[in-house]
Order: structure tokens, then sequence, then C-alpha cells
């Protein structure tokens, strides 16, 4: 065999793709000359090095991501169950494991003030004085990408809305305290609310029951690649 | 094969999956997206070097598997089928994102492009090595990366599915939509390359 005939053969050597006699001849061949020895030892060392590289890990909203982007090509995926699973993902302790989300045309910082909480059963009511009741929380909505078509205008201004928060954490109703009330701006807060809100219930001797809570929310709406996430 | 989180137990469900999937199953398509999310976003990695573009490839190549579904008959493998979209995603991605990012052709003999902003996506997991391995881990990586990445895109894609991914010549030959015989030599090209480049590693 010549070299020639041996630098040939190093794909199918490294790929397994000579025969049992080529193998022989090939190897016959690279015990005598030390050049075509050392082509082979770097093709194969570039291989080995090549698949031992990490496999990169996604982004763990990805998952999510995906099915968003799907969802809006088609009513096949149900809207409202994968909003259901953001609140997955606003849980405070997944924050810090992804700082980006990205989802064009979808994403607000939504900054969050919660003035006072509890507000009509709260303050005057005996059995929240005694610790009884607890009052709801919002888990976290410092952050919150909201499922939206591109084609919705968003709120510009801040809104002062209070909450009647459901036993399950979900809005069940809410009232504009101060705000725009038009009827766009009511079509992107349900939207916001009713969906993109998740919070920890009130309770009652330790039981879930309904609460009302009170904030005042600021959406910016992002055309970056990345939100970095803070505190 | 290295890729093997795509296990048996998805080959065999392969004909329930696709079933599922073209009568517009949403447990078939999120199934699916369970199993391939990972393989394709590491693909389309590779292909663009970059973490934020993979994602958006990935994102792409799943909206682009979702409505086209329907279409698939099964000529080939939903695997191969999945890594023809895949790839294409990637290469698009790449095209647009090259253009607006560098606005120059990447040719043979130019240097390494520099990577000031992907290089922080190269983080590798810590796994238990010492800070030492872990740092030069990071350092080959980056060098393999960027060699990759300076491949002409055609050879690049080759070497990818084939070294990566794991692919036989048979399935590369289908996924992209070429012959045999030129997968064999852009793949002999792209190791050749490769080789010119990462001498100093592979010593
Ligand atoms: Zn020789």
């Amino acid at each position: 065999m010549t070299c020639k005939m041996a630098l040939r053969g190093i794909q199918d050597y490294l790929d397994d793709g000579l025969s049992g006699q080529e193998t022989i001849e090939m190897d016959r061949h690279l015990e005598d000359c030390s050049s075509c020895r050392q082509a082979l030892d770097e093709f194969r060392a570039l291989q080995q090095m090549m698949r031992k590289l990490d496999r990169q890990p996604p982004p763990p909203d990805l998952e999510l991501r995906i099915r968003v982007a799907a969802s809006l090509h088609g009513e096949r995926i149900s809207l409202k169950r994968l909003v259901n699973e953001l609140g997955d993902l606003m849980n405070p302790l997944a924050i810090p494991a992804f700082s980006g989300v990205f989802l064009t045309c979808l994403t607000f910082i939504v900054l969050l003030s919660t003035l006072f909480s509890g507000a009509s059963l709260g303050s005057g009511d005996p059995d929240s004085a005694l610790g009884l009741f607890t009052e709801p929380r919002a888990r976290s909505l410092t952050m919150m990408p909201v499922v939206f078509g591109a084609d919705l205008p968003f709120v510009t201004q801040p809104v002062t809305v209070k909450t009647l928060v459901g036993e399950d954490g979900r809005v069940i109703d809410y009232t504009v305290l101060s705000g725009p009330l038009d009827e766009r701006s009511l079509e992107f807060l349900d939207r916001f609310l009713y969906f993109g809100v998740n919070m920890d219930p009130a309770t009652f001797l330790g039981r879930p029951t309904v609460g009302t809570f009170v904030m005042t929310l600021s959406f910016y709406p992002t055309t970056q690649d990345r939100i970095d996430v803070r505190g | 094969m290295l890729n093997c989180e795509i296990g048996l137990d998805f080959l065999e469900n392969e004909p329930a999956l696709v079933d599922g999937l073209q009568v517009g199953s949403q447990e078939a398509f999120e199934t699916l997206v369970r199993l391939y999310q990972a393989p394709i976003y590491n693909l389309a990695y590779r292909i663009l070097g970059d973490s934020a573009e993979a994602s958006e490839a990935t994102q792409d190549a799943f909206v682009r598997i979702y409505k086209g579904i329907g279409r698939f008959r099964g000529e080939c493998g939903l695997k191969t089928w999945i890594y023809k979209i895949a790839v294409s995603a990637s290469l698009n991605r790449r095209r647009w994102w090259k253009r607006w990012k560098d606005n120059v052709p990447i040719s043979l003999d130019s240097p390494l492009p520099s990577y000031g902003e992907s290089s922080r996506f190269l983080e590798v997991p810590d796994r238990g090595q010492s800070p030492e391995a872990a740092c030069s881990r990071r350092e080959t990586e980056h060098t393999v990366q960027r060699a990759l990445d300076a491949l002409p895109a055609e050879y690049r894609t080759v070497i990818v599915l084939r070294e990566i991914e794991g692919l036989s010549y048979e399935e590369i030959a289908e996924t992209l939509s070429i012959s045999m015989g030129t997968v064999k030599s852009r793949l002999w090209r792209a190791r050749s390359q490769l080789r010119q480049r990462l001498r100093g590693l592979i010593d």
C-alpha cells in the first residue's frame, strides 16, 4: 500500500468503513510509515475531541418557549394551559436558574408594587388581627412573560388594580383603581390578570381561601434579546 | 450511536407518536418536544456557535415541524425528517444572523472570528472536576467551536452531524439531501481543515 492509498483510507478507518482485508493492509502500512501513522493519530485525536464535547444543555425555558411559539401557529395547543405553566416558571426559585427569557413581542417586564393587600377583608377583620387569616401574596411578578398576540396593544401607563384572588391563586375579578379604562386597555388587563398572574392565595386557618390583593403594574415591552433578572 | 438519549423506547413508539402528531395531539407534540429539544438545540448550537441563536433556531424548527407534520409521509424516518428541518432552520438563521452581525462572508483563509459576545455562553457544566480541568475543558470547547465556526457551513454541518450527533453516512446523506460521495468528501475536507486549525490541541 502506498501513502496516497493509506491517506485515502484514513477516513474509512476512522468511521469503521474498511473491510477486514483493507484493515490488515492499512495496519501493515501504518506499522512501517511514521508519517501516515502520525496523520491517523491526529485525525483520531480530533475525532475523540469532538465526540467528547459536552452537549450544550438547552436553556430551562426553551421547552415552554417552543410550545408558546407553536401555539401561536395553530389552535391545537391550548393557550390557557400554557399560561398556567408560565406561573410555575415564575416561581421565585426558578428565576435565578435562567437569566433571560425571550419571547419576541410577547414579553413584558412587569414592575409590581404592593400598596396594600387584603384591603377589604384584612384590615378591619378580627381574624386577621388574631393571625388566623393570611393575605394573598404575589409569588413573583417582577418579570412576567405574558402570552399575547402581537396585535394587542399594551398599557403604557401604570395601573393600580384591586384583585380578588381565588383559592387556587388565580385572579377571579378585578377593578381598576387608577389607570386607563378604555376597552383595549381592559382587554389587555383581562388577559394579563386572568392568565398571567399566579399568587399564593390567602389562607384562613391554614386553608386557602379567597382574598383581595392590590397592586400597581407597569408594563415595559421588550425588544431585546434578553432580560436580566435582578433581585 | 452517540446520541443515545434518543432511546429505544422512542423508536418503538415512533409510529404511535407520528400518528398522534398527525391528528394534532397535544401530548404527541409535547412528547416530541421533550425528546428532541435537547438534541436539536445542541445541533443548532454547534452550527451557530451562539446560545441565543441556537434557541431561536430550535424554536423555528419546532414551529416548522408543528406546521409540517401533516405532510410527513414517512419516506424517511422521523428522526431524519426532524434533523433535516433543524439543519435548515439553523442554516437559515445563520445566514440571516451573519448578514447582520458581520456583513462579511467567512472565507477559508480568514482568521478565526472573534467571539466577544458568545463566549460567555460556552460555559460547560461543572462535573466535579478541579477548577483547572474545568478551565482547560472550557478552553478546548471554545477553541473547537471557533474552529468549527470557521469552516464553510456545508462542511461544518456534515462534521457536526457525524461526530457530535453520531449520524451515519446514510443518515447524513438523507438529512442533507446529498449523495454519499458528497458526504464523504465534505467530511474529509472538514476533518482536514479542523486538523490544521486544531493542531495545537491534538498534539
Ligand atoms: Zn505512509
